[in-house]
């Protein structure tokens, strides 16, 4: 009996292992990435922070982090990542094996007014934002929609080569300035800059 | 209603699901959790005593849970060492014994936990820290459990292959995600396999005796309780190591041989680690189990120092209230069944038993379910073959756990 018994284990434990290959990890929302401590998981998000090889991402409801060695992920992108759930800090984490790149942020492109409508969901990401020089000056210039109605500070380092009312695309970091209560685009990446709308 | 009658009758509806999770194999207070956690949005000002429902009812579970382990050989991962010595006293007339033996220890461990609570925080928290240096080298301590395991055992190689074989199991069974009709841990099957099945199948052919209702003289050691309530602690303080381990710590550290005294022991270890999780939960603002979880997801916490203040104390209240009730209802449920089991043949009682346990899992784990359970169903019976110590089957957490933590 010893040896059938121990013949029948084994052919379990390789059935197993078959088995377990042949699962994908299952597709979860942020917000129930606590139900899988210590399970295999996928998910999706926008890229809301990135330090060092931690990444937030948000999925509109909840947001969760991802712990990944990897380059190449800017504020913005949409990602989809696989990997196993645990604890970093007081928190859960996602240690992920596999980051891709569903969407990069500049491949989306708004209009001004889109942006102020739906400032929250661009907040600490790029925006590709398209709009009218509204003023210019040193190290910064305003940009605004057709009708005028919306107006947004956008940071740059020089000084921009483009006219008044002259329809252009910005690409930069949308970031919320809490001390004075108001939204602003940042250039500040290599990735960043101004563009005249063709 | 009061805020004080509010909270006894949460305390007191959550002992009661407790005894149903308890009783049903394979049926875990962290699906009530989740439960709970999707019925939250639908009510008004019901966070805090929905928390306090899902403590009363982890604590609950676990006096009851002894039941199924008992006397149809389904056991959490909680009660699988238990599984063995408590279904020899059924076959000797004392189920009921170990029922009682198993209730009061859960008792008596919450009154001590309770002893133990301030001096545990000051170990733990501020100024000791001894939760970081326990943190620190968990994988050593495990390291430590399972040599010891091993090298104690009268067959050691048996034992290693055995503690080998259901390690590389647990590698692969505790991967898949087996969740079927209702969101579950392959842990089930895995331990339902390694420690009941075999005992059922096994075990000589007969008719079950009539349970004794008498009284008989028994006494609790004080070393199980105090034993149970310090491995318990220290356990649930740690990340990814369940109460099995807890259990599995408290069989090496006190070796009991007799079968009243191994229930004992591992019923208090078992109630403990649910009443430290919680401690945890308002002392270090970690969450070490599921129903911690969901309690951190409906409560604002606040870090305990110091004096017991709200909302802690009314959480120390519903363990109290859990307890007093899930004594008696353990007592009531196991009276019940002992009564009437020896009505049935002993074969007819295993046939039902299997029945039982590979119907749950199949409505927990599906088919995946099955072949875990399966397969350690095969390695469990090896291990008796070879006549190995079956604590040596928690291989099937101990190797996954050790792999964890040193590559």
């Amino acid at each position: 009996m010893r040896k059938i018994y121990f013949l029948m284990a084994i052919a379990g434990i390789i059935s197993l292992y078959f088995a377990s290959s042949l699962y994908q990890p299952q597709k979860i929302s942020l917000s129930e990435v606590w139900k899988y401590n210590g399970k295999d998981v996928i998910v999706e998000g926008k890229v809301k922070n990135v330090v060092n090889s931690l990444i937030t991402i948000s999925d509109g409801n909840a947001t969760t982090s991802i712990y990944w060695d990897g380059n190449g992920i800017e504020y913005g992108d949409l990602i989809r990542a696989t990997g196993r759930v645990g604890e970093y800090g007081n928190d859960f984490t996602i240690y992920a094996e596999k980051v891709e790149i569903l969407q990069k942020w500049d491949e989306e492109c708004i209009s001004l007014p889109y942006l102020a409508e739906n400032y929250e969901k661009f907040v600490n990401e790029n925006v590709n934002v398209t709009g009218y020089i509204y003023s210019k000056s040193t190290g910064y210039f305003y940009l605004t929609d057709e009708y005028l109605k919306y107006k947004i500070k956008v940071y740059c380092n020089s000084t921009i080569p483009f006219a008044r009312y002259d329809k252009v695309i910005v690409k930069a970091l949308m970031i919320y300035d809490s001390t004075n209560l108001c939204f602003y685009l940042k250039i500040c990446r290599d990735s960043h800059g101004v563009i005249k709308y063709e | 209603m009061s805020e004080f009658l509010m909270v006894v009758a949460f305390s007191a509806m959550g002992a009661l699901v407790g005894l149903l999770t308890g009783i049903i194999p394979g049926l875990h207070t962290n699906n009530i959790a989740i439960l709970m956690l999707f019925l939250l949005p639908l009510f008004h000002n019901v966070n805090l005593y929905f928390a306090l429902f899902i403590v009363s009812a982890a604590i609950s579970h676990t006096f009851h849970d002894i039941i199924p382990s008992t006397f149809i050989g389904a056991p959490e991962d909680d009660t699988a060492l238990a599984v063995l010595p408590a279904h020899s006293m059924v076959m000797k007339g004392e189920g009921y014994r170990a029922i009682e033996i198993s209730a009061l220890s859960s008792f008596l461990s919450i009154l001590v936990c309770f002893l133990l609570l301030l001096p545990f925080c000051f170990l733990m928290g501020e100024p000791f820290n001894l939760y970081s240096v326990l943190e620190e080298n968990m994988g050593w301590i495990l390291l430590s459990i399972s040599l010891i395991m091993i090298l104690t055992s009268p067959r050691i190689f048996h034992s290693l292959f055995i503690f080998l074989l259901s390690g590389i199991f647990g590698i692969f069974a505790l991967d898949i995600p087996s969740s079927f009709l209702i969101p579950s841990s392959p842990l089930f099957p895995a331990l339902a396999g390694l420690f009941g099945a075999p005992t059922l199948l096994t075990a000589k052919k007969g008719s079950i005796p009539e349970q004794k209702m008498d009284e008989v003289k028994w006494r609790i050691r004080k070393r199980d309780v105090g034993g149970g309530v310090i491995s318990g602690g220290l356990v649930s303080m740690l990340p990814g190591v369940s109460s099995a381990v807890a259990a599995t710590l408290a069989m090496a550290a006190i070796k009991e041989e007799r079968d009243d005294e191994v229930i004992s022991l591992l019923s208090a270890t078992n109630t403990a680690t649910n009443f430290f999780v919680l401690v945890a939960l308002f002392v270090l603002l970690k969450a070490r189990s599921g129903f911690a979880i969901a309690v951190e997801k409906m409560i604002h916490l606040k870090k305990w120092s110091g004096m017991i203040a709200e909302p802690f104390n009314l959480f120390l209240m519903a363990v109290i209230i859990s307890a007093f009730i899930s004594y008696y209802t353990t007592l009531f449920m196991g009276k019940m069944v002992a009564k009437n089991i020896s009505r049935i043949s002993y074969s007819s009682l295993i046939k039902i038993s299997l029945t039982i346990i590979i119907f749950m899992i199949f409505i927990f784990n599906g088919f995946s379910g099955l072949l875990i359970f399966a397969t350690a169903t095969f390695i469990g019976l090896l291990c008796l073959e070879m006549k190995v110590r079956r604590s040596i089957c928690m291989g099937v957490l101990l190797l996954p756990l050790l792999i964890k933590y040193f590559l």
